[in-house]
């Protein structure tokens, strides 16, 4: 098993919600050969060189997750202005997995107080979804009823 | 802050299983957690989350909550779910694929056994 690309918005978004955030906005835009993937949150930001191996604010043995993403991306950032962090990166389409497969359950955090707002670009598509339309929608966004419509709905973003 | 013995921690982690078999979760009583950490994720968690999701939905369940946890410290034994109900309390299971997370629907949450097979203690 491998990351997909969009395997590490798992740990992006886990990362956000680790520090606090209460706002996340994902901006996904697809290319014919790769994806630009912008993770912006509003939480307390990082204090150590994240994409180094082992290095983690949440104890031992753990930081791990950015360090493979360096590893796997075409080029990655990460930086902290005006109280907002942003992580960029940036991987080969061809290492993408379904959308489908990973949305609905990033989107499921937000049955946690925190926002969340996904921007789709490409050539033949753009859409804008907010996890407080969701929840109007489907009340609870963890249970099976929303995750598995959510499943169907966002296999408009599948290849 | 005073450490708690091993004893201590235990006894903590049996209340807490307890007060868990209590608790409803956004007004379900049915709670699946799946460890998406990146060591969870290397080993294939996305496809364990993606298939309790399947095969709840397959079984017309709708009192079940699907989320997800980070590392649980037990990298060994990913990909884990825990599942909490009201009627077994807390169980983890470890190395879960798309067949083992099936059966986890049909014996555990559905017919109310445990699949010692695959379960696990968690380090407290």
């Amino acid at each position: 098993m491998s990351h997909g690309e969009p395997d590490f918005l798992f740990e992006a978004v886990a990362n956000s919600l680790e520090a606090g955030a209460n706002r996340i906005v994902i901006d996904y835009k697809r290319y014919q050969e790769f994806v630009d993937i912008t993770v912006t949150d509003d939480g307390e930001g990082f204090s150590c060189d994240v994409f180094s191996k082992g290095v983690s604010t949440k104890g031992k043995n753990r930081g791990n997750g950015l360090f493979l993403l360096k590893e796997k991306a075409l080029s990655c950032s990460i930086k902290r202005e005006n109280s907002f962090t942003t992580l960029f990166y940036r991987m080969k389409l061809a290492e993408s997995s379904p959308l489908s497969e990973v949305l609905p359950f990033i989107f499921s955090y937000a049955d946690y107080e925190v926002a969340i707002e996904f921007v789709f670009c490409s050539e033949v598509l753009n859409e804008r979804i907010s996890s407080d339309a969701l929840k109007v929608e489907f009340g609870t966004l963890s249970s099976v009823r929303a995750l598995s419509a959510l499943k169907k709905r966002f296999s408009m973003f599948d290849l | 802050m005073a450490k708690l013995s091993l004893e201590e921690l235990r006894s903590l982690r049996g209340s807490e299983s307890e007060r868990l078999k209590k608790r409803s979760i956004h007004g379900r009583d049915t709670h699946v957690v799946v460890c998406m950490g990146t060591c969870g994720i290397q080993a294939g968690a996305k496809i364990v989350l993606n298939s309790i999701v399947d095969e709840l939905e397959a079984k017309g369940l709708d009192n079940v909550i699907v989320t997800q946890s980070g590392c649980a410290g037990s990298c060994k034994d990913e990909p884990i779910v825990e599942v909490h109900t009201p009627t077994l309390g807390s169980v983890a299971y470890g190395h879960v694929d798309a067949k083992v997370a099936k059966s986890i629907v049909d014996e555990h949450i559905i017919g109310g056994k445990i699949l010692e097979s695959h379960k696990i203690d968690l380090e407290v």
